[in-house]
């Protein structure tokens, strides 16, 4: 896949229309301005093999996205190449001339000089090119491409432990990484390979002894069969790592060749705080793989309009608490407690956004950083007033809150301009509201269903729809909500009062949803995603898809998935390519485009048979499959004509079984 | 004004306590007996779990209404009373924050609803009925309609406990004058 921008350029070589390959001779050598930060200088000859090395006047010289021609002494140059990846490769084409292709190892800084030797054109030969175009048909694929959240049950330890080799050091560095707690930063390293072992593709399926007796004599010994025609296989040192691949892509039968290189999990964050493992919910939605991107910011001010707080309680001291305020009856203005004898509702709803987490104590809110402003708006032992929470949007806004959230409802047929006008007067500031969706299982209440709230609705622990939760064409999301009929332990645990007494408890409820969503949101924002509509585009486009496909009342957008969001993995980023079965040819890639909110790949040109299609998102940019990024693969039959539709699921890579990821890496490389 | 207050536990925090209001709970206590008490035991079992669907109510609802000589605007003590209906402990699911609600109704048509403009936290609770506990929710009403306009004539109010399932009270006739 050489048009992927930034990708690791270890290129899969097809054998046939290479006519020669050439090393690189390195010289040091100044020609002009030295090569910026991060580019290396390229100068070289293009001759003619066999005819005494005669200057090759014309030829098109190309390395990365660059590309120049040689003057009439054969001679290039190429001051200032970006350097993209640990090796890059220099095609030379030339009228009359086989092309030809030479792979190099540049280090930024670094000036290279080459001469490449062309072979002439025999009768009837039409040239080659280092890359064979694959054959064209009738036949397409049309991918829905849409992302996953992570497995349930799964965890950075459990994902590492899927790991081909090299775990040792791995798993050192997650016990580092754990021992220091709150760790912000993503740890990915996937450049070091393992030495003496290459990953192999064939052109078909061979036994292991098979593939054994064609290489026994070039010494080469297969390790396994990894799946379908990919094998790891041990080869002895050679010159360099270069030469030994090399080699082995001539060897017989060989499709393409790459390093195994070792690989790390990201570093995902587990909090200390012992009741960790009961929040089932913070996994469902991938929290803890955003943490490794983000564990939120002070900067970040999350107003909730609710019951008031209980800022005694142990798990939310150390939080930051900012302009409390009361608008409900019965306190005075600045008085913010919660009046709750028995269960503080705006307690439960602040600790599911903020309670303080790694403190070896309690839950672990989604964000470990986060500054709450409680606003009261409705009393726990009276409720609230339209006009409270009117007040309390109005005062959120001019007092610095970036989200709101609104764990309460109202009847969506009384209509009142004031607290409308107030939810406008927010969302013209840029600031995003949240609501729960209501537990009638009938339409969305309001505020929810006010085009510029998003409204939650609640799943349980199996990602089903809550027996209470509302639906409707205002539904935006789905969080979880929790359901405690068959038992305490599936509601959404959090902060809470009972007796007097500072408690954890589980709850059920889209008042318990809303607060994911707005804990998402705050995360975003530490992540510099701070535009509103962006917000609320990511959070749609980057949600898993539950019920029907695409939009559905029940379900809304789907489940919301906080890494996705936090890294704007929007799928109409993916790149999706259709592989034949044998590896012998990629189409593609092609972005999907976005109709009527899906994102579709239309992969055309392809010949019928079985193919794989696949998808990546470099949600980790660094231009490299592994750790932190989306990919996924799919088998679909083309047909003769036409397209043929396929889903195409994206998961995070630490997620995905071995065989995938082995077969991905190939495949992504070509 | 409104409260909502547990008989037996302890009096109420702000209402005061005069003859009418002795009269209505004996009222009220005297609906229950005769409703709740009656209907338990015609149901031949004690129901102590939630109150879904297909279940014979666990709490029995009965409603009184009073005016209330509060000067020249007339006022109307609308009290809600619920009373476990077996002799175990009757467990009654809320889908929010809501737990009751009046409504008045003239000529077939909604005029005025108590929980109109009100605010509730979406929060799936459970309250707990102890047999023989008598729990009252009470509203005042001004007369008047969801648009502040004075109403005349006869009205009819409804109480109902918003549980899941509701629970209503047989309606009261009110004359205004």
């Amino acid at each position: 896949m050489r048009d992927v921008p930034n990708a690791q350029r270890t290129r899969r070589r097809p054998l046939a229309g290479i006519a020669l390959l050439l090393l690189a001779a390195v010289l040091a050598g100044c020609f002009g301005s030295r090569p910026g930060a991060g580019t290396f200088g390229l100068q070289g000859v293009v001759v003619a093999d066999g005819a005494g090395d005669a200057p090759i006047a014309g030829a098109v010289v190309r390395v990365g996205d660059l590309e120049t021609i040689s003057g009439d002494d054969g001679a290039f140059s190429l001051p200032q190449v970006p350097v993209d990846g640990a090796t890059m490769t220099v095609t030379a084409v030339a009228p009359g001339y086989r092309s030809a292709t030479v792979l190099i190892q540049p280090a930024p800084g670094q000036q290279l000089f080459i001469t490449v030797r062309l072979l002439p054109l025999e009768d009837g030969d039409d040239g080659g090119s280092g890359d064979a175009p694959p054959p064209m048909g009738n036949g397409a694929v049309e991918a829905l491409v849409r992302l996953v959240n992570a497995p349930s049950g799964t965890s950075a330890a459990g994902a590492a432990g899927t790991r081909p080799a090299s775990i040792g050091s791995a798993g050192r560095l997650e016990e580092e990484l754990r021992a220091a707690g709150a760790s912000r930063s993503v740890v990915r390293t996937a450049a070091a390979t393992v030495p003496g072992q290459w990953i192999v593709q064939m052109n078909a399926d061979y036994p292991v002894q098979a593939v054994q007796d064609m290489w026994a004599a070039a010494g080469v010994h297969v390790l396994e069969r990894l799946a379908d025609n990919f094998y790891l296989v041990a080869a002895p040192e050679g010159a360099s790592p270069l030469e030994t691949e090399l080699r082995l892509a001539q060897l017989p039968n060989v499709v393409s060749v790459e390093p195994n290189r070792q690989v790390y999990p990201v570093a995902v964050p587990t909090p200390n705080d012992p009741y960790f493992d009961q929040q089932w919910s913070l996994p469902l939605i991938s929290i803890p793989y955003a943490w490794g991107v983000t564990t939120g910011s002070r900067d970040v001010v999350v107003a909730v309009l609710d019951t008031g707080l209980l800022p005694q309680h142990p798990d939310l001291a150390g939080v930051n608490i900012v302009h409390g305020r009361n608008f409900a009856s019965g306190q005075s203005a600045t008085n913010y407690t919660d009046d709750a004898t028995d269960v503080s509702h705006g307690t439960m709803v602040a600790g599911i956004i903020a309670a303080a987490a790694n403190n070896a104590r309690g839950i672990a809110g989604i964000n470990w950083n986060v500054s709450i402003m409680p606003v009261r708006v409705m009393s726990s032992r009276s409720g609230g007033t339209v006009a409270a929470v009117g007040q309390g949007i109005r005062w959120a806004v001019d007092n610095g809150a970036h989200v709101i959230n609104m764990s309460l409802a109202w009847d969506a047929a009384y209509n009142d301009t004031f607290v409308n006008q107030q939810i406008e007067y927010a969302a013209s500031r840029g600031v995003v509201l949240v609501a729960g969706a209501g537990n009638d299982s009938g339409r969305v209440t309001m505020p929810a269903s006010h085009p510029d709230v998003i409204a939650v609705g609640a799943v349980d622990r199996h990602k089903q729809a809550a027996w209470y939760s509302n639906y409707g064409p205002e539904l935006d999301l789905v969080a979880p909500g929790g359901d405690t009929r068959r038992s305490r332990l599936d509601g959404v645990l959090s902060t809470n009062l009972t007796s007097g007494s500072a408690v954890y408890s589980y709850q059920q409820g889209t008042s318990f949803a809303a607060p994911h969503v707005t804990g998402i949101v705050a995360l975003m924002y530490s992540a510099g995603i701070t535009d509103a509509q962006e917000i609320r585009d990511l959070l749609r486009y980057t949600a898993e898809d539950l019920g029907a496909p695409g939009f559905d009342h029940r379900y809304g957008w789907g489940l919301v998935n906080a890494y996705a969001a936090v890294t704007r993995s929007d799928p109409i980023h993916a790149l999706v390519g259709v592989a034949a079965a044998d590896g012998s040819h990629v189409w593609g890639p092609v972005h999907p485009q976005r109709q009527g909110g899906q994102a579709v790949a239309r992969v055309e040109g392809l010949v019928p048979g079985r193919h794989t299609v696949f998808g990546w998102i470099d949600a980790y940019p660094d231009g490299l499959m592994g750790p932190g990024d989306f990919a996924g693969l799919a088998e679909v039959a083309v047909p003769e004509d036409g397209p043929v539709s396929v889903d195409l699921p994206l998961a995070i890579w630490d997620t995905l079984p071995a065989a995938d990821q082995s077969r991905l890496a190939a495949l992504i490389h070509r | 004004m409104w409260r909502n207050h547990t008989v037996r536990a302890r009096r109420p925090a702000a209402l005061r306590w005069d003859w009418r209001l002795l009269f209505i709970l004996g009222g009220v206590g005297a609906l229950m007996t005769g409703a709740g008490m009656g209907a338990g035991k015609g149901a031949g079992e004690t129901v102590t779990g939630p109150g879904w669907p297909g279940t014979a109510p666990p709490v029995a609802v009965a409603l009184s209404v009073e005016p209330l000589a509060t000067g020249d605007e007339p006022r109307y003590l609308f009290v809600l009373g619920a009373m476990a209906t077996g002799e175990e402990t009757a467990v009654v699911t809320f889908r929010n924050g809501q737990t009751y609600d009046f409504v008045v109704v003239q000529d077939g048509e909604e005029i005025w609803r108590w929980s109109q403009g009100r605010v509730f936290h979406q929060a799936i609770q459970q309250r707990r009925w102890p047999p023989g506990e008598l729990v009252i929710f009470t509203a005042v009403w001004d007369g008047r309609d969801a648009a502040g306009r004075p109403v005349t004539g006869t009205v009819e109010v409804h109480g109902t406990l918003t549980s899941d399932p509701p629970l209503a009270a047989e309606a009261v006739t009110l004359r205004l004058p």
